[in-house]
């Protein structure tokens, strides 16, 4: 009999298109590079990924598809193979298109501000900062100190006392009433 | 009692005046960054790489365009001042600068041509049909050397003196504009200092 298994043929086939999806998928994650060692692998990316393409002025290497970006890419694959280190790479880099190739600049004078200005202002604003919170404290401690300083004399407390005193509450309301008529 | 009831209104009053001061800060901040922002209006945005300078130019050995069967080296360049171009068929750029480098060609200016990245058969059908305003065309395949010049893109063009140090580098095309402002005023110095030593400030003033 040659009766045909619809669901399972459906099924197939649909297991079939994702399986072809994922492999395009990986396909078009991964270059075509093959590397000798996962360490290599990891070298080169963290290379394009830190290298800026010179061409496209805002996009590392491992982001564009500029033709000068896929020629450094080769260049740095080739000598991630040959061994070299990531300083020897950096500087291969460097030597031809300058401090411009990498997103991480070296720290020389010309580019002090760009490394230092940052942490500086930082702890010039904790610092800062510090003061402030210092000075406040200081300045509430002085006027609790005033405060107490300030008590009441025996005079002024008798003062106060005679000016409560019911007696003399009674005084004023009676004052009030004169002052009403 | 008293003097303590004067004190309170004075701290605040001093409170009040450091608040206008700090309040001023933003402002001032805003008012610099509106100064820096204007005074780059208009100007060109993009960073130029022109890390090739005050190099010699890589050594090389790359087989003659017209003859592959002939090798280059660092010791052909020509032992004037010239410039070297970098093309390639292929490349949309080159065909709009390739009439104004006949012209160059014309006036006597000598050009190596480095052929890059290209098939030598349409390269040669190239110069059949618009002329060949190089000196010599030398064959960069791989695109090696190009890559040690510090290329960023197809065309580019240096500019190198009689030591064959590279002074120049202009990317994309050649034009009578840029010719006019950048490269014949460099171009000029390198011809008539030949031999002589090049004080830095007039290399920097004539070959920006």
């Amino acid at each position: 009999m040659t009766r045909i298994n619809l669901p399972a043929l459906l099924t197939k086939s649909i297991g079939l298109i994702i399986a072809a999806l994922f492999s395009m998928s990986l396909f078009a994650a991964i270059d075509v590079y093959d590397f000798d060692s996962p360490q290599q692998e990891a070298q080169y990316r963290g290379l394009i990924e830190e290298l800026r393409c010179p061409k496209c002025q805002n996009q590392n290497l491992a982001a564009s598809d500029a033709p000068i970006a896929q020629d450094l890419k080769q260049k740095t694959y080739d000598l991630v193979k040959e061994g070299r280190s990531d300083s020897e790479i950096r500087d291969y880099m460097q030597e031809r298109y300058g401090d411009f190739i990498s997103y991480k600049p070296p720290v020389r004078p010309s580019t002090w501000i760009l490394w230092f200005f940052p942490p500086l202002l930082l702890v010039v604003l904790i610092a800062g900062w510090f003061w402030r919170a210092h000075h406040r404290q200081n300045q509430a401690k002085l006027r609790t100190e005033q405060q107490t300083v300030e008590a009441l004399t025996p005079s002024e407390q008798a003062e106060l006392d005679r000016l409560l005193s019911p007696q003399n509450s009674a005084q004023r309301t009676e004052n009030r009433t004169k002052d009403n008529s | 009692m008293d003097s303590s009831n004067q004190n309170k209104p004075a701290t605040k009053t001093m409170n009040k005046k450091q608040l206008k001061v700090w309040f001023l800060i933003p402002l001032l901040v805003f008012l610099g960054l509106m100064v820096m922002l204007y005074l780059r209006l208009g100007k060109p945005t993009d960073i130029v790489t022109n890390t090739a300078l005050e190099r010699p130019v890589p050594t090389f050995e790359l087989p003659l365009l017209s003859d592959t069967t002939r090798v280059m080296s660092n010791s052909s360049l020509p032992k004037q001042p010239f410039l070297i171009n970098i093309w390639g068929s292929w490349c949309p750029t080159c065909i709009i600068e390739h009439p104004f480098l006949m012209k160059l060609k014309d006036r006597g200016v000598n050009i190596v041509g480095v052929n890059y990245k290209d098939e030598i058969g349409n390269a040669l059908s190239y110069l059949n049909e618009r002329g060949d305003p190089y000196s010599m065309s030398i064959q960069d395949l791989s695109g090696q050397f190009a890559l040690d010049l510090g290329l960023t893109g197809a065309p580019e063009t240096f500019v190198v003196d009689s030591k064959g140090v590279i002074r120049q580098h202009i990317i994309g095309e050649v034009s009578e504009e840029n010719w006019q402002s950048r490269i014949a005023p460099c171009l000029m110095l390198l011809n008539n200092k030949q031999g002589q030593e090049l004080d830095a400030k007039s290399l920097k003033e004539a070959c920006q």
